[in-house]
């Protein structure tokens, strides 16, 4: 317990930096996972409570350079907390929402348009069959 | 909805899938992960706008794409049922689209 209340600075840290990052890098590909951060919000919550529990019970004992360092990991982990809570649930619901036009298409307008290989792809070219036409975020 | 791609072929369904990203993004960054449906590419928004899909400002580096959605669409063109996700994150599995696509043309 005192090895981790000393070291909890960076532990606390690299926990919440490592649940930030693993979201997109990992987790965001797993529907359950990406949908609601199961791992990811826990984890950075985690990394955030070691910092916390670092900077209350090492405040009082440490000099100037252990309260520095349990003060900026406590800081940098309630910045990257933020950043994750903002992003799942602010940001990511930040969409226009779906026009009257979108609600009531009935026949699917004509597309037209290159695929990756550049040849032209056409809505029509696929009459006769069911259509799962998706339009996604991109990559930018 | 690459892991489906059998299931949505033995059963006859076509997959789209339309973004803003240029002809050549596409190429480097996603026929790389074995996408085998056609990506399409409309950069001037065209089909977006045509669906009424146009996210202004969605791109954070700058520039509108489009907000996720799914339209199925019958053998007649007719569209027949739409999902539009109210956060970008959130989206319907693989394994949902195909039973819905499936229940379609009974």
């Amino acid at each position: 317990m005192a090895f981790l209340t000393r070291h909890a600075f960076w532990i606390g840290f690299l926990i919440t930096f490592a649940g930030f990052v693993s979201y997109f890098l990992v987790f965001s590909r797993y529907p359950f996972f990406r949908d609601f951060p199961w791992i990811n919000l826990p984890m950075t919550l985690l990394g955030l409570g070691i910092c916390l529990l670092g900077l209350v019970k090492r405040w009082g004992t440490s000099r100037w350079l252990g309260k520095s360092a349990h003060l900026l990991g406590t800081i940098a982990s309630v910045t990257i907390t933020a950043l994750f809570l903002g992003y799942v649930f602010g940001i990511s619901y930040q969409m226009p929402e779906p026009g009257e036009k979108t609600l009531t298409l009935e026949k699917a307008p004509p597309i037209v348009l290159e695929d990756a290989e550049g040849d032209t792809v056409r809505l029509e070219d696929f009459a006769g069959q069911t259509v799962v036409l998706t339009f996604y975020r991109g990559h930018w | 909805m690459q892991s489906k791609k059998t299931e949505f072929d033995e059963a006859g369904i076509a997959i789209l899938a339309v973004s803003a990203d240029a002809p050549e993004d596409l190429r480097e960054n996603l026929l790389p992960k074995g996408i085998t449906f056609p990506l399409l590419s409309d950069p001037e928004l065209t089909a977006i706008d045509a669906y009424g899909l146009r996210h202004e400002g969605g791109n954070p580096f700058g520039g509108d794409i489009a907000r996720p959605a799914l339209f199925f669409i019958d053998a007649k063109g007719q569209i027949v049922e739409h999902l539009l996700t109210d956060n970008w994150r959130v989206r319907p599995t693989p394994g949902f689209i195909l039973e819905k696509a499936l229940t379609i043309g009974d």
